[in-house]
């Protein structure tokens, strides 16, 4: 029994951070109708960065934390400056799949690049925010980093919920990917609201890095992976629905925590990953997508 | 403006059987350039690569299959050909042989549940695969866990070492050829004008008769075939398999390769594997910026040249062949404006500039 | 080819009580419209008197839409646009809204997966953006009463509404945002005739109201019946212009 509950709360902890980055992926889909396959990058830029500014430049932790998020929303605002607006906005580039992955996957290896040149090949995490040893309630164990993680989630889920359906900016951010033109024709900055909400999603990914590191760490190469679970997650609730992604998020947590805890510890990743898969054959229409929009 | 039907009938072998011959025949030129260095090993390896992104542009491409599970393929036909070969004994072409039919019957199998699934679900599902497959292989001590399986057969075995290098790299260079030849074979043909309608816009392809789900499962089975020969090939120039061979990294290089060569040119996918592997190879420097310089070359090429290396030759090679026929410059000749598909599988994009946008 | 510049006229004889001429509520002064080297619209010049149901006419592909689309800012465009007297930018859809000149585009481009609700809600939103959706609605719930068959269905997607019904929320979409110039692009294409004059006596009763509306219409007969001014569109420039009533006799 103890052993499920634990299995239970380490499966909900892993489940909040897909969740998070589901529901940032899943966001800034509905608006631009591409994927941000960097956003496991700008965790590892925020967890790294931290480290690196806090344990080796002895930094006070609240700079050492501010520094990496303000560095992740200037490159995010850079890329679309440079990038995604003459890209999406220009008709200079493409639509269609091109758009969809591959400007953000080009991000993703930028970013891996630099981080590898910048901090190195070690394992890093930012330090704790909440110190101490695991919370133990009789036999269930749980990590402070968990709780927070698990806070942050809840918190960020809300503010994001919050936005999208009680302020007409957020109603207008779900126009844009909706319709180009009719959201133009209405007096909707489709460029302005892209740039703001992936901006935004960048920090919020870079702060919950910092928050998660303690708990999984990270190297400079960990950002795809992230990114490889948030848009299969984000994928079960049809790429535009970020509640639905939250809770494709904790599933996959909690799957991946009782194959590990049930099945096979080292097999864990693989009947994952194997699961998702099938899952996606059985019931594509579980992911409320047919094609590209 | 009578469309060059001519390209479809009579001359339709001799065309794409030029281009596997040039193929090659540069390709081996290329590798007695290099003799035996450690630099004649790097190209055969790119020649490997090069047999994976040829189907890659027909599948990504033409077809715009969204399935990015060629690096799990290409693993496959490593690790296949190095059981075979190395825990066997297994001659080297038998093992090539078993191989490809053991992926045409996996990819087969796979994709008669995967072409159902459209679009992203099918990008989703492969992507995963290639995680899978290279954690399956890290975990198994049957295929060697992370060391992977050495001692895999070169293509040629010389009496030196130099000459089973130089040996390999010719015969890589053949098989390139004769994919080359098949590729562009196929999308010279009436299947060729199908993909690019397909790719176009799937249901008025189907109106117009195109068996859809055949055609997909054909795309999908080609496109793993020619990975898994590429993997095999690749394997036995570096006499080694891992399982990065088959991970998410690998086929991250695989969409860099196309994208940078020219996702819609058979040319342009070799040149792209080539350069990119090269590239790889050239300095300690570079090979650990490899992943900036990656990114940074993606971006160039989606922002300023959507169709790659590939595009700019194909636009000069245009503007050249304009001037010798003395069509003014900028007006592009009629039959090329309005070809509805792309009759030379190098040179126009599919109807409608490839991707179907708002 | 002729260039014909015309002067509005006013129609109506809807001209101000105090008896001075009023302030057009568009002038269009040497428009050009271009697509790389293909040139959409030569340079047109026309306007429109306040209350005026003004038509553009003429066969598909003479830049019509490209016409209208520049004055709404969804397309650069070269020349000068007033609308109530302030000049329009180029390419900039916000300031011809505040200015009271809105767009309905051609094929309506709603948001298909939102409710009829907040499509109608978003028609406000150049007025109502830093707002609560519970506060947006208010302003635009007067906007619903003029067409009934929308307000049955709010809470339903606008993607499963018929193309009818649909063209009824882009039309009250158009006029949540509160306009002086309603610009209709083909408004009734690909709907049936019936659906079409459903349509139409919408359009009929706005132009009751104090709203401008200037139409986009490829079939000159149905322009013909509601409006007041006629202008004919070919290859990129206004070739004529007709009061409706005369137009109408020599239809006859």
């Amino acid at each position: 029994m103890s052993n499920f509950g634990n299995l239970l709360l380490a499966g909900i902890t892993s489940g909040a951070i897909y969740a998070v980055f589901a529901a940032c992926l899943s966001i800034w889909f509905r608006v631009a109708n591409v994927l941000n396959l960097a956003i496991g990058d700008f965790a590892m830029i925020g967890a790294i960065g931290t480290a690196e500014l806090a344990q080796d430049a002895h930094m006070p932790l609240w700079l050492a934390i501010l520094i990496p998020l303000v560095a992740s929303g200037l490159i995010a605002w850079a890329f679309d400056w440079v990038v995604l607006h003459p890209a999406l906005d220009g008709g200079r580039g493409h639509s269609g799949i091109v758009s969809v992955f591959f400007y953000t996957f080009a991000l993703s290896f930028i970013l891996e690049g630099a981080a590898r040149i910048v901090f190195g090949t070690d394992v890093h995490a930012a330090p704790a925010l909440w110190s101490g040893n695991a919370l133990s309630f009789g036999s269930l164990h749980i990590e402070r980093a968990g709780i927070l993680v698990l806070g942050l989630a809840i918190v960020i889920g809300g503010l994001a919920a919050g936005y999208l359906y009680y302020t007409m900016s957020g109603k207008a951010a779900t126009a844009s990917g909706e319709s180009v033109i009719g959201s133009r024709v209405v007096g909707i900055n489709t460029h302005k609201l892209r740039r703001q909400i992936f901006v935004t999603t960048a920090v919020i990914a870079a702060l919950f890095g910092v928050v998660e590191s303690p708990l999984t760490g990270f190297t400079f190469s960990s950002g795809p992976t992230i990114s490889l679970i948030g848009v299969v997650a984000a994928g079960f609730a049809g790429f535009r629905r970020p509640g639905r992604a939250v809770v494709a998020g904790l599933l996959i947590g909690l799957a991946e925590s009782f194959l590990g805890g049930y099945l096979s510890t080292s097999y864990n990743e693989i009947l994952l990953y194997a699961l998702l898969a099938v899952v996606i054959m059985i019931r594509p229409g579980v992911l409320g997508i047919a094609t590209a929009h | 403006m009578q469309p060059r039907t001519d390209w479809l009938s009579n001359r339709s072998g001799v065309i794409p059987l030029g281009y596997g011959v040039a193929v090659a025949g540069v390709a081996i030129i290329v590798l007695l350039g290099l003799g035996g260095s450690y630099n004649a090993n790097v190209f055969t390896v790119a020649l490997g690569y090069a047999i994976v992104t040829i189907g890659m542009s027909i599948q990504l491409g033409y077809s715009h299959q969204l399935a990015f599970s060629q690096s799990a393929f290409m693993g496959f036909g490593a690790y296949a050909v190095a059981i075979l070969e190395v825990k066997y004994q297994v001659p080297t072409a038998l093992a090539f042989l078993a191989a490809i039919v053991g992926a045409a019957l996996v990819s087969l199998l796979m994709s008669s549940v995967l072409t159902r699934i459209a679009g992203l679900a099918l990008a989703l599902v492969t992507l995963l695969i290639p995680q899978i497959v290279s954690q399956l292989a890290t975990f198994s001590h049957y295929l060697g866990s992370f060391a992977g399986i050495s001692g895999v057969q070169p293509l040629y075995n010389g009496e030196t070492f130099q000459q089973s290098l130089l040996g390999t790299g010719i015969v890589a260079a053949l098989i390139l050829g004769l994919v080359a030849f098949i590729a562009v074979r196929i999308l010279r043909s009436g299947v060729g004008l199908q993909l690019s309608a397909v790719a176009a816009n799937e249901g008025m392809a189907e109106g117009m008769g195109v068996s859809l789900g055949q055609r997909k499962i054909e795309v999908f089975v080609l496109g793993s075939v020619l990975a898994a020969l590429g993997g095999a090939v690749v394997a036995s120039a570096q006499n080694i398999v891992t399982p990065d061979l088959a991970g998410e990294s690998s086929q991250l290089t695989l969409l860099v390769m196309l994208f940078v060569g020219g996702r819609r040119s058979v040319w342009g996918a070799i040149v792209g594997a080539v350069a990119i592997e090269y590239l790889s190879n050239l300095s300690g420097t570079i090979t650990t910026n490899l992943s900036i310089i990656e990114g940074v070359l993606l971006l160039l090429v989606l922002l300023f040249e959507p169709d790659g290396l590939g595009g700019i030759v194909q636009r000069g090679w245009r503007a050249l062949r304009n001037a010798r026929h003395r069509t003014p410059a900028g007006e592009p000749d009629a039959t090329q404006q309005f070809a509805p598909v792309p009759l030379r599988p190098d040179a126009v994009a599919p109807v409608g500039g490839g991707d179907t946008g708002e | 080819m002729a260039r014909l510049t015309v002067q509005g006229r006013t129609a109506k004889g809807n001209s101000g009580t105090d008896g001075t001429p009023e302030q057009p509520v568009l002038v269009a002064a040497d428009v050009a419209v271009s697509y790389g080297k293909h040139q959409a619209v030569e340079s047109a010049s026309f306007s429109v008197r306040p209350g005026e149901f003004v038509s553009l006419v003429g066969p598909n592909g003479h830049g019509k839409s490209s016409l209208v689309g520049a004055l709404a800012g969804v397309v650069a465009r070269k020349g000068q646009v007033h609308v109530n007297g302030s000049r329009l930018p180029s390419g900039n859809p916000i300031a011809a809204i505040r200015a009271g000149l809105v767009l309905v585009p051609e094929r309506r481009h709603l948001y298909p997966g939102m409710t009829v609700r907040d499509n109608i809600l978003l028609g406000r939103y150049s007025k109502t953006r830093k707002r609560l959706v519970r506060n947006a609605w208010d302003e635009v719930a007067e906007v619903v009463a003029l067409f009934p068959e929308v307000g049955r269905r709010l809470n339903q997607r606008a993607g499963t509404l018929s193309g009818g019904e649909q063209q009824m929320v882009a039309l009250a979409r158009g006029l949540a945002a509160g306009p002086e110039l309603l610009v209709l692009d083909e408004p009734c294409l690909g709907l049936s005739e019936s659906v079409t004059a459903r349509v139409y006596e919408a359009l009929v009763r706005l132009s009751a109201t104090s709203v401008s509306i200037l139409l986009v219409e490829e079939n000159p007969v149905r322009a013909l019946q509601v409006s007041s001014r006629i202008l004919s569109v070919h290859q990129g420039t206004i070739t004529g212009e007709d009061r409706a009533g005369s137009a109408r006799e020599a239809l006859r």
